[in-house]
């Protein structure tokens, strides 16, 4: 362990001591089948107790209202409230982590003082990057802002909006020049998702919720002013949001990853039996298959250890952070669906999923399918395979790739 | 005694350099067939530097530094599949005396071995290849106050070359005994095996009749079960560090020669095909660094051993196994030529994952603490 995070353990008590008094028991029972409206409702309360605590945005600095942590405070605060099961903060991630950092980096100081202030008391953000035509391939997106006058008027469609319901505000990518190359053309714009002509409609996920949905714009008017960073210039400041949405995030979800996903495994083989009545905890086979899974998340427990060393010496993420989402994604794929063929026939029984419980559920053939919201989202393993070979180890770009 | 951040990068620097020259491939090559095995006059340097000294303590002769500060020589000895006696003297021979209760014992081996004018090894496994405690095949009997060792040992490694010999025997009180023996004592012979991985020799240790008094006993007779155990688990956990350099070193070669080789008019590396072989390979040795990273953390913050063994051995064999693996098919039709040196890493690589226990007998050892001792996870 870095000798700087040793020196940090009053604080973690500290943090420790405010998850005993805080985290709500019990939880889990009360958003088993919660409707989206329970959860939303859910999330504001909580997001209201972190806020009250200092924790809601420990990366911000105080100026905005945020925590002002270092990145060992964060990864410790990240640690403990994982440790204590707290509810992960699900309805401000893109506020938190991606529009904020983004405004941060980005903004004028009019922008700061307008969008962030609300976004510190609880503001909900979505993001409109992905279209239809446009998932891996972002940069083709083809939603047209139209200058006119001192608005952008924008029609088009987004899609993978999560919790666009409950949104205030979006980060909308458009494209302003449609005869530039494809990457020279894209502005990032700040909308007011409560502007006329917006329709979102909730896409019904592969595992039966909602948590996403499209969102259709007809000649939305957004003014000038909302503009992040120049007009055509909206890819480099998208870039900087996408490197923040890896960051200390997945501190929290390797914590939560071991904790609820690889002990309660343990937990169901202690419980289930084979078909021939045979415990599962004497079969060999099982007996490997989970010393195997929890060494590799041990491995990625040390992985994220080593990328937060390399941070505080280097003072920046690197490519660390691609592999770490390869490695992660495809070890909670592979868990769960190992739990859900051991569990057998009991595993396709549908039950009500737990609602803010993130990727580890406990119900494991929904938490294989929601698994794919990790192997495909934030840029699908093919396109962080070709971004890691390309980065870290410097092969030539696929021509055909422009 | 620690080493800065700051020498233990010179430390790794100088083994680059050093090794990249002494251990280049065509040096490495001249040994494939070598009776010894390895470059004396290499190993000579080698203590000179003082490699040898690093993990001894110094009440041995040695520089009782840290493991992680040994594992970057480990690491640099994989990185040109050097041959070596490193691994049997110095991380399990000397590790073995150093662990040892007799101390009068160590102190009259241990310098020695640290100077690298003597050379150790353990045969630590069975007839049959198994690490495991219950399942040593040399027995141990005991006659007015010293024992009789008679019995097989197999894949030890350099006993050909080494002076003596630490020998796990079992049948006293159910325990393992640790004894060591000169290797030109009668009764004992040694007989190397041909191994695919011709960068290192293994041998098979036959023991007839082989008197050892009290004093060459490193623990009482049948007490020494955890010392094995351990022994165990720090050489697997030095073949896990050995095997991430090697597999750092081929991915290195492996994105080289995608980026040079040039099919349907552009690099091969430009391929989607190629490309997501090496991020697969990048990622799978990235995380192999971390496992040993953990192990090795473990063996300074005197965290269980076994476990941390466990978790390096069973994650990083088989990866840097898939590294190597997936290298040689990078490489296509050269590297599958004896010309090439991906067999050369291939080979090391699995040696390295099936000496001081597979990943599937580790992993059973993890399950028993998961599974059955309800380890706190």
């Amino acid at each position: 362990m870095l000798d700087e995070l040793s020196a940090l353990e009053p604080f973690r008590q500290e943090v420790r001591t405010w998850c005993s008094e805080h985290v709500p028991a019990g939880w889990r029972v009360e958003q088993a089948g919660a409707s989206h409206k329970q959860f939303a409702q859910f999330h504001r309360w909580w997001g209201a107790e972190l806020r009250e605590g200092g924790y809601f945005a420990p990366h911000w600095p105080t100026q905005w209202g945020g925590g002002g942590f270092s990145l060992l405070e964060q990864v410790i605060i990240a640690e403990e409230l994982a440790r204590a099961d707290a509810p992960r903060n699900a309805l401000y991630q893109v506020a938190l982590y991606n529009a904020g950092p983004s405004i941060l980096h980005s903004g004028t100081d009019e922008q700061k003082e307008r969008f962030l202030r609300p976004t510190i008391n609880g503001a909900v953000w979505c993001q409109g990057f992905s279209e239809p035509n446009a998932g891996s391939d972002l940069a083709s997106l083809e939603t047209r802002a139209v200058r006119d006058g001192d608005e952008y008027v924008v029609t088009g469609q987004k899609v993978w909006t999560s919790v666009a319901t409950e949104a205030d505000f979006c980060i909308l990518l458009v494209r302003t020049d449609p005869n530039a190359p494809k990457r020279k053309g894209i502005t990032f714009l700040l909308m007011d998702m409560h502007s006329p002509g917006i329709e979102v409609r909730p896409i019904r996920q592969a595992t039966g919720q909602s948590e996403f949905c499209e969102t259709f714009l007809d000649q939305v008017r957004v003014p000038v002013a909302n503009r992040l960073g120049p007009e055509n210039e909206g890819w480099a400041v998208t870039n900087s949001t996408l490197a923040s949405e890896r960051g200390v995030v997945i501190i929290d979800l390797a914590e939560r990853f071991m904790r609820n996903g690889v002990a309660h495994f343990i937990e169901d083989i202690h419980n289930w039996s084979s078909e021939t009545g045979e415990r599962l905890t004497s079969d060999g086979g099982v007996r490997d298959l989970v010393a195997e899974r929890y060494a590799e998340t041990a491995v990625l427990r040390q992985l994220l250890a080593t990328m937060v060393t390399n941070i505080v010496r280097r003072g920046g993420v690197g490519n660390e952070a691609s592999i770490v989402k390869l490695y992660y994604s495809e070890l909670l794929q592979r868990l769960m669906n190992d739990a859900a063929s051991l569990q057998g026939l009991d595993a396709l029984i549908e039950r009500p999923p737990v609602m803010s419980a993130g990727w580890e559920t406990g119900q494991w053939y929904y938490d294989f399918i929601n698994s794919y919201g990790w192997t495909i989202g934030g840029g699908t393993n093919e396109i962080m395979r070709n971004i890691i070979s390309e980065r870290a180890l410097g092969l030539p770009r696929d021509p055909g790739v422009v | 005694m620690l080493l800065s951040d700051d020498e233990r990068t010179e430390l790794r620097d100088t083994a680059r350099r050093l090794l990249a020259d002494r251990a280049s491939s065509v040096r490495v090559r001249a040994l494939l067939d070598d009776e010894r095995g390895h470059d004396p006059e290499l190993w000579g340097s080698m203590a000179e530097l003082g490699w040898l000294a690093i993990p001894i303590p110094e009440h041995y002769g040695g520089m009782g530094a840290q493991a992680a500060d040994f594992a970057v020589i480990l690491h640099e000895l994989g990185r040109q599949v050097t041959p070596s006696p490193m691994l049997a003297s110095i991380a399990v021979g000397a590790q073995a005396l150093s662990e040892s209760a007799n101390e009068a014992l160590a102190a009259d081996v241990v310098p020695a071995v640290a100077a690298g004018e003597s050379v150790l090894t353990a045969a630590l496994s069975s007839g049959r290849g198994s690490y495991d405690s219950t399942q040593q095949s040399v027995r141990a009997s005991v006659a007015n106050g010293s024992i009789v060792l008679d019995g097989v040992s197999r894949f030890v490694p350099d006993a050909h070359i080494a002076n003596q010999i630490v020998v796990a025997a079992s049948g006293v009180d159910d325990g393992v005994t640790l004894a060591l023996v000169d290797r030109d004592t009668p009764g004992v012979t040694v007989e190397v095996e041909p191994t695919f991985d011709r960068t290192r020799r293994l041998a098979t240790v036959t023991l007839s009749s082989v008197a050892v008094g009290a004093d060459r006993l490193l623990a009482e007779p049948g007490t020494a079960t955890a010392i094995h155990q351990r022994l165990v688990a720090i050489g697997a956990i030095a073949v896990v560090c050995d095997a991430v350099g090697a597999a750092e070193h081929i991915l290195e070669m492996s994105t080289e020669y995608a980026k040079s080789r040039v099919q349907f008019g552009r690099p091969i590396g430009s391929f989607q095909a190629v490309k997501h072989h090496l991020a697969n390979m990048l990622t799978d040795v990235e995380a192999s660094r971390a496992a040993a990273t953990f192990a090795v953390d473990a063996l300074d913050n005197g965290l269980d051993v076994r476990h941390a063994a466990g978790v390096a051995k069973s994650f990083a064999g088989p990866a840097c196994a898939r590294v190597a693996a997936t290298a040689v098919q990078v490489h296509g039709g050269i590297g599958f030529t004896w010309e090439h040196d991906a067999h050369l890493f291939l080979k090391r690589i699995d040696l390295d994952e099936a000496l001081f226990g597979t990943p599937k007998w580790h992993r059973e050892h993890l399950a028993r603490l998961l599974i059955d001792e309800r380890f706190a996870i």
